[in-house]
């Protein structure tokens, strides 16, 4: 929103007052100023001359000569404006004088000196207006500087609108001032309005929608001027709008000032007026020209039950004001903020009116606008007359808000203790009215035009003392709180040991993927992964599936980096799944951790160096045990041999597997992608296993090794279990020392080392021997046979 | 005849060029049947009255050559110490390591930093959903139906009526139900917002939030939280500066500023010359929201405040492209390593 300075001036004495210093408190204490602009400083020295002769130009069709009279001499000037006429009164940029930051010297077109050159409004800074030379009018004396009679010099500040949402009260230049004059502690002027309660009837007026709270109306008549005073129409540019006619900018300029939005009907068309909600999809001609649909339930304004206007959005084209308009019905309305955001939404129509209504005006505003607007039609319109009593249907109007509150509150939500009179001063300028009950006790009325939204209990009262009070004033403290213990969760280390093992230790790659499947890169895999949920309303709207694994996100990252690294990379990410919906119809929502490794060797390698890394996290970060068990579940996306699921402390967590052939043939033919993923929320419920030392002996012991025929498709895990089933008092360690396996034969050879101790006395040879036979018995036992 | 074998021993010495010469120089002057050993034993020969002259001037012999053979025994150390050196392999350590390192995301990276921060300060770090339900993500945090903040959250919606969450406020009702008051919480969280991408704009980003609920909270406290917390944050001394903000879960609420840390508040490209940044929307958290949290706002009071994640990350590592955070590209991921 923008406002000017010169405008603020009209309520507040701003003599002596730093720009600077004020956009910054204001920033400081009100809202966010994005920006300011010094108005009319490019223009210097542009004064009033009548054109006194008007000849055409000898070499152009365009261009004409023209002598003008500046009241102390006459000038040649060659001027291209189309609306050039003798008698007119312009603004002339003589040899000297600047526009927009340029300086005016003599030039010379098509083969004419000029002296000077005639100006447009555009030109000048205060208008888009640029079809012809700006006229003043008829009396205008002659050779005195523009400034003189033009409000261009002016300071136009840029306020965030968003920083306004919860201040209705701030959508005009008076509520502007009203914040200014209370940071500078200085008083606001009273608005001028017209005071009287019309002639003749009250207006024929029903209020049907529930949603319109208030009505406020009156009609005049006999208005002639046709357009408004320049000066008027400058601000009005300079907050952003433009010059109309006489009624429109009336309109506009009392919403720019009160933050009422304003409209005026051609009252010999609109007589009389009805708020209603249509009942049906209507087809209305709004006057920004276009055909809209209202749909069925939309609050307007109707006169004879037709629709002349979209309730505190836009008037209709049918009604509205033109140049013969002599009479009008004023509406200064109040409506449901919700409701007209909503129908702003529908229509896709947000105006300035609807702006400010949805911020939820306050229903004592209405009254006060009509007044005001009354009196500029009449100060402006030496014969315009009201002609029908000032009419005013209420319908709702917002409850009062009456805080109790005591200092002791005030000086403890703050910290810090501010004056009393200083407190009373604040509350006192920003129009709360103040009861003081007792020693350090108020009762504080909010003013009507901030309890719409705003205002509403003690918290709210300490912002608007300490906001004006200055934050910058409050000295900072620390807090005085007891020193307790803090539990923490142990899922938030271990996501991050996790991820710094498997970047640190594992060469891996954290990435970040979005929570829904890449609807592009799925297609190009022909896979559909499984989602239980879509969203909506995504503006990408096909990635709206939420996924369900992280697999295919982390593929993505492999595909669209292969280049870069000849598809031999690895990456990992924590991130959230959603696995389905549960039974009170909320999505089940877990955190996973999922690897994915390409590389170009084989199966085997890529492989079992992500199954290490599996056993380190779980050995060393999680620490919990680890198993691998065999699965045969298949999907389009993983391969159904070497599957294997990973479970802890008999829970399942997650699998391990290759990436189906079929599938990595598309990203790239000659990649192995092996990858993991566990659902991490999960690893909350394990238990954290302790370990403690085994017994060592001190004695000297034995290595002995063993090579056996396992059968093709024993799994180690299964073998373990054998070897370390011996039944014996000598403590002892195996580990697989070497594995010997060719494609196709029946069996494949482990060689299994024993490291065997006698606890409390060196190992005799009789036990090493029977130690040796009892191995190869309990293997035999499991039907495993040494190799001949 | 000593002398004989002085003269000897000197040519002998001047020939020897190694350890093994030097060794074998040494038995065949001082070895057990030595040149000098020999001498010795000659004195059986030497008549009585010569006999200790004789003795001393061997003796002296074998004190001068064993004092030689040192000096030559260091000599010939130090000229094979200089060969050694000579031949010793060059390494050149500025030579890059072959093997590549993995990396973390810059996110993970700045988030561990800021939670550890808060945990050297007492905070509990909690976590929330990333799927939320309509009460958790607006009207528990104050936000109604048809209130025109949920407008300028552009908010995913999903089939069974929950949302993608908007801001990280979303867990700050499920966080109060769980440790109630006091309590002193921070809670790092993907949020979305469903808007186009540009350099600045992302649909899927990083907040952190946090809490502190107590008796006698004040805006002096959270005015001297925020300084302190900040101050680490960036490793050295900032200002900062509250001014007024509108979010419907905080009363009052603020936008916080904080002093430059890369010019010191001069003025840069990172501050937009102004020597402030925009950093951290905050407040005292609003009574209502107290109340759905269930904590009685008569007794107790408390701030909150949000942390751009997303942001300090781009400023902590000069990233200018948001779509760096989320595009997966590890030439540009990787740059960071671990640290």
């Amino acid at each position: 929103m923008y406002i000017s300075l010169n405008w603020i001036k009209d309520y507040v004495d701003l003599e002596g007052v730093d720009l600077k210093k004020l956009i910054n408190q204001f920033t400081l204490s009100c809202a966010e100023v994005e920006g300011y602009e010094v108005k009319g400083e490019n223009v210097k020295g542009v004064i009033t001359a009548k054109i006194t002769s008007v000849e055409n130009h000898p070499n152009s069709k365009k261009l004409h000569l023209l002598k003008l009279d500046t009241g102390s001499e006459i000038l040649d000037i060659v001027c291209g404006a189309p609306n050039v006429r003798e008698g007119m009164i312009v603004p002339l940029a003589v040899i000297g004088s600047e526009v927009s930051g340029i300086t005016i010297g003599k030039a010379t077109l098509g083969g004419c000196d000029s002296y000077g050159m005639c100006c447009s409004a555009k030109e000048l800074g205060f208008s888009d207006d640029n079809s012809g030379l700006f006229e003043f009018e008829e009396n205008t004396p002659l050779g005195v500087d523009i400034k003189t009679i033009l409000d261009i010099d002016d300071v136009v500040f840029e306020v965030d609108n968003k920083s306004l949402t919860n201040r209705p009260d701030m959508w005009g230049h008076y509520g502007m001032a009203r914040e200014i004059a209370a940071i500078l502690g200085r008083n606001l002027r009273p608005l001028s309005v017209w005071e009287g309660e019309g002639e003749g009837d009250k207006l024929d007026i029903t209020v049907n929608a529930d949603t319109c709270y208030r009505y406020t109306s009156a009609t005049m008549r006999n208005i002639t001027k046709k357009t408004s005073p320049i000066n008027m129409q400058i601000r009005l540019y300079y907050a952003g709008m433009r010059g109309i006619n006489f009624l429109a900018d009336i309109t506009n300029y009392v919403m720019l000032e009160l933050g009422q939005p304003m409209h005026a009907f051609d009252n010999a068309i609109v007589k009389s007026i009805s708020v209603d909600k249509v009942e049906e999809d209507t087809k209305f001609m709004t006057l920004d020209n276009q055909e809209r649909t209202l749909p069925t339930g939309t609050m307007v304004i109707k006169s004879n039950n037709t629709p002349v206007a979209v309730a505190g959005v836009m008037g209709g084209l049918d009604s509205e004001i033109t140049d013969n308009t002599n009479s009008v019905l004023i509406e200064s309305a109040c409506f449901d903020g919700a409701d007209v955001r909503k129908t702003a939404i529908k229509l896709g129509l947000r105006t300035e009116a609807s702006a400010r209504y949805e911020k939820m005006l306050d229903t004592n505003l209405t009254m006060t606008a009509l007044r005001r607007y009354i009196k500029l039609i009449l100060d402006n319109d030496a014969n315009a007359e009201v002609s029908s009593q000032i009419t005013d249907i209420v319908k709702y109007t917002y409850p009062e808000v009456i805080i109790d509150i005591t200092k002791d509150y005030i000086d403890r939500y703050i910290g810090n203790v501010i004056p009393e009179e200083k407190v009373l001063e604040i509350l006192k300028n920003l129009e709360f009215i103040v009861d003081k009950k007792g020693e350090g006790e108020y009762l504080v009325k909010a003013p009507s035009f901030r309890t719409t939204k705003d205002i509403k209990g003690k918290a709210d009262l300490v912002e608007e003392i300490t906001r004006v009070y200055g934050y910058d004033n409050i000295v900072a403290s620390s807090t005085k709180q007891e020193v307790v213990p803090v539990k923490q969760d142990k899922l938030v280390d271990l996501e991050y040991d996790v991820k710094y093992t498997l970047a640190d230790r594992y060469n891996l790659s954290e990435v970040h993927t979005y929570i829904w499947n890449d609807f592009e890169f799925c297609n190009m895999l022909g896979i559909n992964p499984e989602s239980h949920i879509r969203i909506i309303n995504s503006l990408q709207k096909d990635n709206d599936k939420i996924r369900s694994s992280m697999l295919p996100s982390l593929l993505k990252v492999v595909y669209d980096n292969k280049n870069d690294y000849a598809g031999e990379l690895g990456v990992f990410e924590i991130g959230r799944v959603v696995t389905g919906i549960k039974e009170d119809g909320l999505v089940d929502e877990s955190k996973s951790l999922c690897v994915v490794k390409s590389t170009r060797g084989s199966i085997t390698d890529t492989l079992l160096s992500l199954k290490q890394s599996v056993d380190y996290l779980f050995s060393n970060v999680i620490k919990s045990n680890v198993e691998f068990v065999k699965t045969d579940i298949s999907s389009e996306l993983i391969c159904p041999v070497n599957y294997y699921n990973i479970v802890s402390q008999n829970t399942y967590l997650g699998c391990i597997g290759i990436v189906n052939p079929k599938v990595a043939k598309k990203l790239d033919g000659k990649l192995n992608i092996a990858f993991f993923e566990i659902n991490f929320s999960k690893l909350r419920d394990l238990d954290e296993l302790s370990y403690k030392f085994e017994k060592v002996s001190k004695h000297m012991g034995t290595e002995l090794d063993f090579n056996f025929e396992i059968p093709q498709n024993m799994q180690y895990s299964d073998v373990e279990k054998i070897a370390y089933s011996i039944d014996t008092d000598l403590v002892y360690k195996v580990s697989l020392t070497n594995i010997f396996q060719s494609v196709g034969a029946e069996y494949k050879n482990y060689t299994m080392h024993y490291s065997v101790h006698a606890l409390d006395h060196t190992i005799t040879g009789e036990e090493i021997e029977s130690f040796h036979k009892l191995v190869i018995d309990t293997y035999k036992a499991n039907g495993i046979n040494l190799k001949m | 005849m000593l002398e004989k074998i002085l003269k000897e021993f000197d040519l002998d010495y001047l020939a020897c060029q190694d350890k093994t010469a030097y060794n074998d120089l040494r038995v065949k002057y001082l070895g057990k049947s030595g040149k000098v050993t020999d001498a010795l034993k000659e004195i059986k020969n030497v008549p009585n009255e010569n006999k200790k002259a004789y003795g001393e001037s061997v003796n002296n012999l074998k004190v001068l050559i064993e004092k030689r053979l040192g000096e030559l025994s260091e000599k010939l150390e130090a000229m094979e110490f200089e060969k050694l050196m000579a031949d010793m392999e060059r390494v050149d350590l500025t030579v890059p390591n072959a093997e590549s390192v993995g990396s973390l995301h810059p996110i993970t990276i700045t988030q561990n930093k800021i939670v550890e921060i808060f945990k050297s300060m007492g905070f509990a770090v909690e976590d929330g959903n990333e799927v939320e339900t309509d009460y958790n993500n607006f009207e528990a945090v104050n936000i109604p139906k048809n209130h025109p903040a949920r407008d300028m959250q552009d908010t995913f919606y999903l089939e069974n009526g929950q949302v993608l969450k908007t801001h990280t406020s979303a867990s700050q009702n499920r966080i109060m139900r769980k440790y109630g008051a006091p309590l002193k919480a921070i809670f790092p969280g993907r949020c979305f917002r469903n808007e186009e991408l540009d350099a600045s704009h992302e649909n899927t980003f990083f907040q952190l939030e946090g809490m502190m609920i107590d008796k006698d909270i004040s805006i002096s406290n959270l005015i001297y939280f925020m300084k302190t917390m900040l101050s680490q944050v960036f490793g050295k001394e900032v200002n900062v500066r509250l001014r007024p903000g509108f979010f419907p879960f905080v009363e009052p609420g603020f936008e916080l500023d904080c002093s430059c840390p890369y010019c010191g508040g001069e003025g840069c490209s990172v501050c937009k010359k102004s020597g402030w940044i925009e950093l951290c929307p905050c407040g005292m958290i609003h009574p209502r929201v107290l109340e759905m949290g269930g904590i009685d706002p008569e007794e107790y009071q408390g701030f909150a405040f949000g942390l751009g994640l997303s942001r300090l990350a781009m400023m902590n590592f000069e990233i200018n492209d948001i779509r760096v955070l989320n595009g997966g590209k590890l030439k540009q991921l990787k740059q960071i390593k671990t640290k």
